[in-house]
């Protein structure tokens, strides 16, 4: 049951599957390998969403940016000695920047929210662990980043570090102020 | 038929030597081991499946770079073996080599997910669905040989068209309507291309089954449709580009079943190209009735009603009692539907009760005395 006339056909079938991959492969290592890193503080937006499936969900937490602001980032240009930030400028997507610059993939899984949220894939045990510190608030999380020239970047590690004591400082007096701004009880606002 | 039936008739005197050797060997060369050909199925199922969640256990402790070349060399090892080797397995069991394909393929799916582990890539669903089907659908066409490789071809198609057309949420252009139009239908052209090369290939079972998947595709796509129409999922409505679109699946859907129609003669495949063309013509229909809930209730019955005649045309047995049953379901939810507010009475709840047994019943006696009989082909 040969069939010649199917032989090249046959042939390219089993070869492009193959190369394709191989190519994809190629071109997934050069990109990750590209790039300047640098370390970027991140925080947990919601504590039940950190982990789905194998790989940690946060929150970037730009220095210069204020969390609460709603605008969607385009693009940022960071500022500092790489790896360490000092601080970040929202610019729009083609403004000139002088230093490195980190742009939102509108296409990618998080879309318009490229630059507030991220994803970093690790292995089920390590997985376990991260949640824990994640949720431990006398630490604050490091993502390191890759930054390439075209503006594109990918999270390639997640560190640990205690928070210094001025940041402890700051936590409690933020936390302070919250409970402030809370109104009195009834019985004490007659 | 077992060899063992007929062995017992011969001993008792029903039929002589010669007649049992010939009605073994005849079965012998027209049997269909329907269960074998079952477990084959679901271990390459288990197997692509058990892939899935080897790789995304995510092994930390073995670097990328080996895992990914060990991942890489089992899908060409395994391609390797099925160019260099099918026809020799296909002549021995048709079935290794569908098994081989089917595990190659999710293989191949896989490495996506590995590929973005290993370098915390992300990207949206359909964009390494896509890269997979344009790299291993020549594969599985030119391999295929059943169920399985019919089955993740269509599936990987239909899954890649949906997550595609729901990524991006906004106010879509009408040149993007259309394309998500277009987009959506476009695996129901596997049907008049399965129709096409049924009589053309020596893989017959291949491209019945995708030709099966795309017309159950086209018609559970018009059902959906008018269920959709019944709550009022359309939303609103009277848009312009809303119409264009849904004219143009239409259009494409009628498209696909002249094709079919065209391409394989005889009953079955006027039938199916006809029922096809039907699901096409639902599509705009429901979205015209949007919101009114006898009418489109009434859609899905006309379309089914449709589909239950042409399996009587056809001698399809199993589809008769499917379109009884699913008219029989539907007519249930559209007395709940319509006496939603009486059901709280217990008179209310009396009624539906009757009901679902008089439709049931009615459904049981029509499926009965009309469906075609036992053993006819699809």
């Amino acid at each position: 049951m040969s069939r010649p006339k199917h032989a090249g056909a046959r042939l390219l079938a089993a070869i492009l599957p193959v190369a394709g991959l191989a190519g994809l492969w190629a071109t997934s290592d050069r990109a990750y390998n590209a790039g300047t890193e640098w370390e970027v503080p991140i925080q947990g937006y919601d504590p039940r969403d950190f982990l789905r499936g194998h790989y940690v969900e946060f929150g970037y937490d730009w220095p210069g940016i204020d969390e609460f602001s709603n605008l969607p980032l385009e693009a940022l240009c960071l500022e500092g000695a790489a790896p360490s930030l000092a601080r970040v400028r929202p610019i729009s997507a083609d403004a000139p920047c002088r230093g490195a610059r980190v742009r939102a993939d509108g296409s990618g899984v998080y879309g318009w929210e490229a630059l507030t949220r991220g994803r970093l894939y690790i292995g089920q045990e390590r997985a376990a662990q991260l949640q824990e510190q994640l949720q431990n608030r006398d630490q604050r999380g490091i993502v390191t980043i890759r930054q390439r020239e075209d503006g594109s970047f990918t999270p390639v590690a997640i560190r640990f570090r205690p928070l210094t004591p001025a940041e402890i400082a700051e936590r409690d007096a933020q936390s302070e102020r919250a409970e402030d701004t809370r109104p009195p009880p009834a019985i004490m606002s007659q | 038929m077992s060899a063992r039936k007929i062995a017992q008739w011969h001993d008792a005197g029903l039929i002589d030597a010669a007649t049992r050797d010939r009605l073994m060997a005849y079965e012998a060369d027209h049997a269909r081991p329907l269960l074998l050909w079952a477990v084959w199925g679901i271990g390459a199922l288990a197997i692509g499946l058990g892939l899935v969640s080897v790789v995304a256990a995510n092994w930390e402790d073995i670097p990328g770079l080996v895992r990914l070349s060990v991942h890489l060399a089992l899908i060409a090892g395994l391609l390797g073996l099925l160019f260099a080797r099918e026809d020799r397995l296909a002549a021995q069991s048709p079935w290794a080599v569908e098994a081989l394909a089917f595990i190659a393929a999710a293989l191949g799916l896989t490495f996506f997910g590995h590929l973005g582990q290993v370098y915390q890539t992300s990207s949206p669903l359909w964009q390494p669905l896509g890269l997979w089907l344009a790299l291993f659908a020549p594969m599985l066409v030119l391999t295929g040989r059943s169920w399985p490789t019919a089955a993740a071809l269509m599936g990987g198609a239909v899954w890649c068209a949906w997550d595609y057309a729901t990524s991006r949420n906004g106010d879509p252009d009408l040149g993007r309507q259309l394309w998500l139009a277009t987009v959506l239908t476009a695996p129901v052209f596997f049907a008049p291309l399965g129709a096409w090369l049924q009589s053309r290939s020596a893989r017959e079972d291949f491209w019945c089954d995708l030709e099966e998947l795309a017309f159950t595709y086209a018609v559970g796509s018009a059902s959906l449709a008018t269920a959709i129409a019944a709550w009022d999922g359309f939303g609103d409505r009277n848009v312009a580009g809303e119409w264009a679109s849904v004219l143009l699946a239409g259009a494409l859907g009628a498209l696909a079943g002249t094709g079919v129609i065209a391409a394989r003669s005889g009953i079955s495949g006027r039938m199916t190209g006809i029922v096809i063309i039907g699901a096409g013509a639902t599509v705009p229909l429901a979205y015209l009735l949007s919101g009114q809930t006898v009418p489109a209730a009434l859609a899905f019955f006309a379309l089914w009603t449709g589909i239950a005649a042409a399996a009587l045309a056809a001698s399809w047995r199993v589809l008769f009692q499917i379109a009884v049953g699913l008219i029989a379901v539907r007519l249930i939810i559209l007395s709940f539907e319509l006496a939603a507010d009486l059901l709280m009475s217990g008179f209310g709840l009396i009624l539906a009760g009757v009901m679902i047994l008089v439709v049931a019943w009615g459904a049981v006696r029509v499926s009965r005395r009309f469906a075609p009989r036992k053993g006819s082909a699809a």
